[in-house]
Protein backbone atom coordinates (compact mmCIF):
# COMPACT_ATOMS: atom_id res chain seq x y z
CA UNK A 1 0.00 0.00 0.00
CA UNK A 2 1.40 3.75 -0.82
CA UNK A 3 0.35 7.11 0.66
CA UNK A 4 -1.17 9.01 -2.51
CA UNK A 5 -1.69 12.32 -2.61
CA UNK A 6 -3.79 13.75 -4.95
CA UNK A 7 -4.46 18.13 -5.63
CA UNK A 8 -7.27 19.14 -7.66
CA UNK A 9 -9.46 21.62 -7.35
CA UNK A 10 -12.05 19.78 -9.01
CA UNK A 11 -14.23 17.59 -6.22
CA UNK A 12 -15.24 15.25 -9.01
CA UNK A 13 -11.83 14.42 -9.60
CA UNK A 14 -11.26 14.11 -6.73
CA UNK A 15 -13.78 11.61 -5.41
CA UNK A 16 -13.02 9.63 -8.91
CA UNK A 17 -9.55 9.39 -7.72
CA UNK A 18 -10.26 8.39 -4.17
CA UNK A 19 -12.39 5.94 -4.85
CA UNK A 20 -9.94 3.82 -7.80
CA UNK A 21 -6.78 4.57 -5.64
CA UNK A 22 -8.83 2.98 -2.58
CA UNK A 23 -9.92 -0.01 -4.61
CA UNK A 24 -6.58 -0.42 -5.26
CA UNK A 25 -5.60 -0.58 -1.35
CA UNK A 26 -3.61 2.93 -1.36
CA UNK A 27 -4.00 5.19 1.28
CA UNK A 28 -5.37 8.39 -0.13
CA UNK A 29 -4.84 11.94 0.85
CA UNK A 30 -7.54 14.33 -0.88
CA UNK A 31 -6.70 18.79 -1.35
CA UNK A 32 -8.54 21.01 -3.22
CA UNK A 33 -5.63 23.88 -3.21
CA UNK A 34 -2.08 23.42 -4.25
CA UNK A 35 -0.87 25.50 -0.52
CA UNK A 36 -3.37 22.84 1.47
CA UNK A 37 -1.37 20.56 -0.12
CA UNK A 38 2.40 22.13 0.48
CA UNK A 39 1.17 22.98 4.30
CA UNK A 40 0.43 19.01 4.14
CA UNK A 41 4.01 17.87 3.26
CA UNK A 42 5.59 20.06 5.49
CA UNK A 43 4.62 17.15 7.83
CA UNK A 44 3.46 13.96 5.96
CA UNK A 45 5.66 11.81 3.52
CA UNK A 46 4.03 10.48 0.52
CA UNK A 47 4.77 8.11 -1.90
CA UNK A 48 3.45 9.96 -4.99
CA UNK A 49 1.68 13.13 -5.73
CA UNK A 50 -1.51 13.48 -8.93
CA UNK A 51 -1.35 16.97 -9.58
CA UNK A 52 -4.13 19.08 -11.57
CA UNK A 53 -2.05 21.88 -13.60
CA UNK A 54 -4.78 24.41 -13.71
CA UNK A 55 -6.00 25.68 -10.31
CA UNK A 56 -6.79 28.93 -8.57
CA UNK A 57 -4.25 29.79 -5.96
CA UNK A 58 -1.25 28.56 -7.08
CA UNK A 59 -1.35 26.45 -10.41
CA UNK A 60 0.47 22.81 -10.57
CA UNK A 61 3.47 23.98 -12.10
CA UNK A 62 4.31 26.51 -9.28
CA UNK A 63 3.52 23.73 -6.66
CA UNK A 64 6.00 21.53 -8.23
CA UNK A 65 8.82 23.96 -8.12
CA UNK A 66 7.46 25.14 -4.91
CA UNK A 67 8.32 21.12 -3.64
CA UNK A 68 11.18 21.07 -4.93
CA UNK A 69 12.24 24.63 -3.43
CA UNK A 70 11.37 23.44 -0.13
CA UNK A 71 12.53 20.25 -0.95
CA UNK A 72 9.21 19.00 0.50
CA UNK A 73 9.28 15.61 -1.37
CA UNK A 74 10.89 13.59 -3.65
CA UNK A 75 7.78 12.07 -4.33
CA UNK A 76 7.46 10.98 -8.26
CA UNK A 77 4.69 13.23 -9.90
CA UNK A 78 1.73 12.24 -12.55
CA UNK A 79 0.24 15.06 -14.23
CA UNK A 80 -3.23 14.91 -14.61
CA UNK A 81 -4.75 17.76 -16.38
CA UNK A 82 -6.90 18.97 -18.92
CA UNK A 83 -3.95 21.28 -20.87
CA UNK A 84 -3.19 18.54 -23.94
CA UNK A 85 -0.32 20.44 -25.67
CA UNK A 86 3.02 18.85 -26.16
CA UNK A 87 4.27 22.22 -24.56
CA UNK A 88 2.30 21.87 -21.51
CA UNK A 89 3.88 18.23 -21.50
CA UNK A 90 7.83 18.98 -22.00
CA UNK A 91 7.50 21.51 -19.05
CA UNK A 92 5.70 19.30 -16.87
CA UNK A 93 8.25 17.28 -17.44
CA UNK A 94 10.94 19.69 -16.88
CA UNK A 95 10.09 20.64 -14.35
CA UNK A 96 10.42 17.26 -12.60
CA UNK A 97 7.09 15.36 -13.06
CA UNK A 98 7.27 11.72 -13.90
CA UNK A 99 4.23 11.16 -16.01
CA UNK A 100 1.70 13.01 -17.30
CA UNK A 101 -1.95 12.35 -18.35
CA UNK A 102 -4.98 14.07 -20.05
CA UNK A 103 -8.25 14.78 -18.92
CA UNK A 104 -10.30 12.64 -19.82
CA UNK A 105 -8.89 10.02 -18.56
CA UNK A 106 -9.74 5.77 -18.47
CA UNK A 107 -9.60 4.22 -15.02
CA UNK A 108 -7.52 1.39 -16.26
CA UNK A 109 -5.06 3.02 -18.20
CA UNK A 110 -4.97 5.87 -14.95
CA UNK A 111 -4.84 2.52 -12.58
CA UNK A 112 -2.04 1.21 -14.89
CA UNK A 113 -0.29 4.36 -14.52
CA UNK A 114 -0.30 4.73 -10.96
CA UNK A 115 1.31 1.04 -10.44
CA UNK A 116 4.10 1.25 -12.81
CA UNK A 117 5.23 4.84 -11.50
CA UNK A 118 4.98 3.50 -7.65
CA UNK A 119 6.66 0.48 -8.85
CA UNK A 120 9.46 2.25 -10.46
CA UNK A 121 9.96 4.50 -7.69
CA UNK A 122 13.91 5.40 -7.25
CA UNK A 123 15.27 4.62 -3.93
CA UNK A 124 19.37 5.28 -4.84
CA UNK A 125 20.78 8.85 -4.73
CA UNK A 126 20.39 11.18 -7.64
CA UNK A 127 22.45 13.66 -8.86
CA UNK A 128 20.63 16.23 -9.95
CA UNK A 129 21.31 18.68 -12.94
CA UNK A 130 19.86 22.39 -12.31
CA UNK A 131 17.65 23.05 -14.80
CA UNK A 132 18.27 24.07 -18.43
CA UNK A 133 22.30 23.63 -17.45
CA UNK A 134 24.17 23.40 -21.08
CA UNK A 135 25.82 19.60 -19.46
CA UNK A 136 22.13 18.05 -19.06
CA UNK A 137 21.08 18.23 -22.47
CA UNK A 138 21.62 14.80 -24.37
CA UNK A 139 20.12 13.15 -27.33
CA UNK A 140 20.60 9.27 -27.18
CA UNK A 141 19.89 7.44 -30.43
CA UNK A 142 20.16 3.60 -30.50
CA UNK A 143 18.65 1.13 -32.54
CA UNK A 144 15.75 -0.88 -31.62
CA UNK A 145 12.21 -2.79 -32.97
CA UNK A 146 8.76 -2.24 -31.96
CA UNK A 147 7.79 -5.48 -30.95
CA UNK A 148 3.95 -4.83 -29.73
CA UNK A 149 1.24 -1.68 -28.82
CA UNK A 150 -0.69 -1.19 -26.10
CA UNK A 151 -2.97 1.44 -25.23
CA UNK A 152 -0.60 2.04 -22.70
CA UNK A 153 2.50 1.87 -24.78
CA UNK A 154 5.01 0.08 -26.69
CA UNK A 155 7.22 -3.02 -25.94
CA UNK A 156 10.09 -2.06 -27.83
CA UNK A 157 13.70 -4.44 -28.30
CA UNK A 158 17.10 -2.96 -27.58
CA UNK A 159 20.74 -3.40 -26.99
CA UNK A 160 20.98 -1.47 -24.48
CA UNK A 161 19.70 -1.64 -20.81
CA UNK A 162 17.66 0.89 -20.23
CA UNK A 163 17.05 2.29 -16.67
CA UNK A 164 13.13 2.60 -15.43
CA UNK A 165 11.80 6.08 -15.54
CA UNK A 166 13.40 7.16 -18.09
CA UNK A 167 12.34 9.97 -20.44
CA UNK A 168 12.47 8.73 -23.98
CA UNK A 169 12.27 9.33 -27.93
CA UNK A 170 11.51 7.33 -31.00
CA UNK A 171 11.36 7.77 -34.15
CA UNK A 172 9.28 4.85 -36.02
CA UNK A 173 6.61 4.47 -38.68
CA UNK A 174 4.27 3.15 -36.69
CA UNK A 175 2.75 6.52 -35.47
CA UNK A 176 2.60 7.90 -38.52
CA UNK A 177 0.43 4.95 -39.77
CA UNK A 178 -1.96 5.27 -36.17
CA UNK A 179 -2.09 8.76 -37.60
CA UNK A 180 -0.57 10.27 -34.09
CA UNK A 181 2.32 12.84 -32.96
CA UNK A 182 5.14 10.84 -31.82
CA UNK A 183 4.42 11.13 -27.69
CA UNK A 184 6.48 11.29 -25.12
CA UNK A 185 7.31 8.11 -23.69
CA UNK A 186 8.89 7.32 -19.97
CA UNK A 187 10.53 3.44 -19.80
CA UNK A 188 8.44 0.97 -17.18
CA UNK A 189 10.47 -1.96 -17.35
CA UNK A 190 13.83 -3.93 -18.99
CA UNK A 191 14.20 -6.78 -19.02
CA UNK A 192 16.54 -9.21 -20.68
CA UNK A 193 16.28 -11.90 -23.47
CA UNK A 194 16.92 -14.93 -24.55
CA UNK A 195 16.76 -16.19 -28.28
CA UNK A 196 16.72 -12.95 -30.43
CA UNK A 197 20.26 -12.96 -32.15
CA UNK A 198 20.04 -9.11 -32.76
CA UNK A 199 18.42 -7.66 -29.69
CA UNK A 200 19.58 -8.04 -25.90
CA UNK A 201 16.65 -6.45 -23.63
CA UNK A 202 12.74 -5.75 -23.89
CA UNK A 203 11.90 -2.51 -22.63
CA UNK A 204 8.33 -1.54 -21.83
CA UNK A 205 7.43 2.22 -22.80
CA UNK A 206 4.68 3.90 -21.52
CA UNK A 207 2.58 7.13 -23.08
CA UNK A 208 2.82 10.11 -21.73
CA UNK A 209 0.13 12.90 -21.86
CA UNK A 210 -1.88 11.14 -24.60
CA UNK A 211 -5.04 13.02 -25.11
CA UNK A 212 -8.57 10.94 -25.32
CA UNK A 213 -8.36 11.67 -28.86
CA UNK A 214 -4.90 10.05 -29.49
CA UNK A 215 -5.83 7.15 -27.42
CA UNK A 216 -8.88 6.43 -29.22
CA UNK A 217 -6.80 6.23 -32.80
CA UNK A 218 -4.26 3.83 -31.08
CA UNK A 219 -7.17 1.43 -29.78
CA UNK A 220 -8.59 1.63 -33.22
CA UNK A 221 -5.50 0.71 -34.93
CA UNK A 222 -5.44 -1.97 -32.61
CA UNK A 223 -8.28 -3.43 -32.81
CA UNK A 224 -7.90 -3.30 -36.70
CA UNK A 225 -4.79 -5.20 -37.17
CA UNK A 226 -2.75 -7.59 -35.87
CA UNK A 227 0.59 -6.45 -34.34
CA UNK A 228 3.40 -7.35 -36.92
CA UNK A 229 7.15 -6.30 -35.92
CA UNK A 230 7.82 -2.92 -37.71
CA UNK A 231 11.44 -1.13 -37.36
CA UNK A 232 12.15 1.90 -35.59
CA UNK A 233 13.40 4.07 -38.51
CA UNK B 1 -5.73 -24.80 -8.11
CA UNK B 2 -4.79 -25.26 -4.18
CA UNK B 3 -6.70 -23.63 -1.64
CA UNK B 4 -4.36 -19.88 -1.21
CA UNK B 5 -4.78 -19.44 -5.08
CA UNK B 6 -8.50 -20.08 -4.94
CA UNK B 7 -8.78 -17.99 -1.77
CA UNK B 8 -6.90 -14.95 -3.39
CA UNK B 9 -8.56 -15.31 -6.47
CA UNK B 10 -12.57 -14.91 -4.95
CA UNK B 11 -11.05 -12.23 -2.59
CA UNK B 12 -9.92 -10.08 -5.69
CA UNK B 13 -13.17 -10.82 -7.36
CA UNK B 14 -14.65 -9.50 -4.16
CA UNK B 15 -12.67 -6.02 -4.81
CA UNK B 16 -13.55 -5.90 -8.38
CA UNK B 17 -17.28 -5.85 -7.40
CA UNK B 18 -16.94 -4.17 -4.70
CA UNK B 19 -15.06 -1.42 -6.34
CA UNK B 20 -17.54 -1.77 -9.53
CA UNK B 21 -20.56 -0.72 -7.03
CA UNK B 22 -18.90 1.84 -5.64
CA UNK B 23 -17.55 3.39 -9.04
CA UNK B 24 -21.23 3.10 -10.30
CA UNK B 25 -22.65 4.92 -6.90
CA UNK B 26 -20.11 8.04 -8.12
CA UNK B 27 -21.49 8.12 -11.21
CA UNK B 28 -24.82 8.25 -9.87
CA UNK B 29 -23.85 11.14 -7.65
CA UNK B 30 -22.21 12.86 -10.88
CA UNK B 31 -25.41 12.02 -12.48
CA UNK B 32 -27.58 14.03 -9.81
CA UNK B 33 -25.29 16.95 -9.84
CA UNK B 34 -25.05 17.61 -13.36
CA UNK B 35 -27.93 19.46 -12.90
CA UNK B 36 -26.65 22.33 -10.86
CA UNK B 37 -23.85 22.47 -13.10
CA UNK B 38 -25.27 23.19 -15.91
CA UNK B 39 -27.29 25.69 -14.42
CA UNK B 40 -24.13 27.37 -13.00
CA UNK B 41 -22.65 27.36 -16.85
CA UNK B 42 -26.31 28.49 -18.12
CA UNK B 43 -25.85 31.48 -15.59
CA UNK B 44 -22.58 31.93 -16.62
CA UNK B 45 -23.38 31.69 -20.20
CA UNK B 46 -26.49 34.15 -19.97
CA UNK B 47 -24.26 36.89 -18.25
CA UNK B 48 -22.10 36.76 -20.79
CA UNK B 49 -24.55 36.79 -23.78
CA UNK B 50 -26.34 39.89 -21.92
CA UNK B 51 -23.00 41.63 -21.23
CA UNK B 52 -21.93 41.46 -25.09
CA UNK B 53 -26.14 42.99 -26.19
CA UNK B 54 -24.44 45.13 -23.98
CA UNK B 55 -21.08 45.64 -26.17
CA UNK B 56 -19.72 44.76 -22.84
CA UNK B 57 -16.72 42.31 -22.62
CA UNK B 58 -18.01 39.24 -20.44
CA UNK B 59 -15.52 37.82 -17.77
CA UNK B 60 -15.00 34.85 -19.88
CA UNK B 61 -12.59 33.59 -17.10
CA UNK B 62 -15.45 32.28 -15.00
CA UNK B 63 -17.41 30.21 -17.87
CA UNK B 64 -13.62 28.95 -18.98
CA UNK B 65 -13.23 27.83 -15.47
CA UNK B 66 -16.58 25.96 -15.37
CA UNK B 67 -16.74 24.43 -18.79
CA UNK B 68 -12.88 23.75 -18.16
CA UNK B 69 -13.75 21.24 -15.24
CA UNK B 70 -16.53 19.98 -16.99
CA UNK B 71 -14.87 18.70 -19.85
CA UNK B 72 -11.94 17.44 -17.70
CA UNK B 73 -14.93 15.30 -15.72
CA UNK B 74 -17.56 14.37 -17.58
CA UNK B 75 -15.49 12.20 -19.77
CA UNK B 76 -13.51 10.45 -17.22
CA UNK B 77 -17.32 9.65 -15.64
CA UNK B 78 -17.95 8.24 -19.11
CA UNK B 79 -19.75 10.80 -20.53
CA UNK B 80 -18.30 12.32 -23.57
CA UNK B 81 -20.80 14.25 -25.54
CA UNK B 82 -21.17 16.96 -22.85
CA UNK B 83 -17.46 16.51 -22.21
CA UNK B 84 -17.13 17.03 -25.82
CA UNK B 85 -19.60 19.97 -25.87
CA UNK B 86 -17.55 22.04 -22.74
CA UNK B 87 -14.18 21.06 -24.20
CA UNK B 88 -15.54 23.21 -27.39
CA UNK B 89 -16.55 26.04 -25.84
CA UNK B 90 -12.94 25.97 -23.90
CA UNK B 91 -10.72 25.80 -26.48
CA UNK B 92 -12.91 28.45 -28.92
CA UNK B 93 -12.30 30.62 -25.26
CA UNK B 94 -8.76 29.55 -24.44
CA UNK B 95 -7.21 29.97 -27.59
CA UNK B 96 -8.92 33.37 -28.28
CA UNK B 97 -10.53 32.58 -31.60
CA UNK B 98 -14.08 33.55 -29.54
CA UNK B 99 -12.90 37.05 -29.02
CA UNK B 100 -11.79 37.76 -32.85
CA UNK B 101 -15.64 37.21 -34.11
CA UNK B 102 -18.13 40.45 -33.48
CA UNK B 103 -20.12 40.33 -30.09
CA UNK B 104 -23.31 39.20 -31.73
CA UNK B 105 -21.97 36.57 -34.05
CA UNK B 106 -20.23 35.55 -30.04
CA UNK B 107 -23.55 36.00 -28.80
CA UNK B 108 -25.59 34.01 -31.14
CA UNK B 109 -22.62 31.32 -31.19
CA UNK B 110 -22.84 31.34 -26.98
CA UNK B 111 -26.68 31.09 -27.44
CA UNK B 112 -26.65 27.58 -29.51
CA UNK B 113 -24.02 26.27 -28.13
CA UNK B 114 -25.98 26.81 -24.31
CA UNK B 115 -29.18 25.03 -26.01
CA UNK B 116 -27.13 22.19 -27.45
CA UNK B 117 -25.49 21.91 -24.10
CA UNK B 118 -28.60 22.27 -21.67
CA UNK B 119 -30.25 19.23 -24.09
CA UNK B 120 -27.18 17.02 -23.67
CA UNK B 121 -27.57 17.48 -20.37
CA UNK B 122 -31.14 17.22 -19.12
CA UNK B 123 -31.04 14.06 -21.38
CA UNK B 124 -27.73 12.66 -19.62
CA UNK B 125 -29.74 13.72 -16.26
CA UNK B 126 -32.81 11.79 -16.92
CA UNK B 127 -31.27 8.91 -18.72
CA UNK B 128 -27.92 8.31 -16.48
CA UNK B 129 -25.31 6.63 -17.45
CA UNK B 130 -26.69 4.55 -20.22
CA UNK B 131 -26.96 7.67 -22.50
CA UNK B 132 -24.14 9.40 -23.98
CA UNK B 133 -21.45 6.83 -23.50
CA UNK B 134 -19.24 6.60 -26.63
CA UNK B 135 -18.24 3.46 -27.56
CA UNK B 136 -14.39 3.22 -26.44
Amino acid sequence: MSRIMVIDDDHDILRYCDTVLSAQGHEVVLRSDAQLAIDTLKNHAVDLLIVDVVMPLMSGYDFLKEIRRQKLSQAPVLMLTRKNTPKDVTLALELGATDYMVKPFDRDVFSSKIESILGSTKTSPEVKFAAGSTASKAILSVPAMVVGITEMGLTLRTLNYVERNVRIGIDSQVFQEIGIVCPALRTVSCRPIEGDSEYQYEVFVSFVGLDEAAMKKIRRWISGRAISMRKVS
Amino acid sequence: MDLGARDFNAKSELIMKSSEKEMAALIKIYVCELPAKAAEIQQAAETAIHQLGKRETPRWAVLESLVHKLAGSAGTYGFYAISTLARTLEDRISNGSFAKIPPDEQALELRGWLESFLTVARKTATDGESVNKEAA
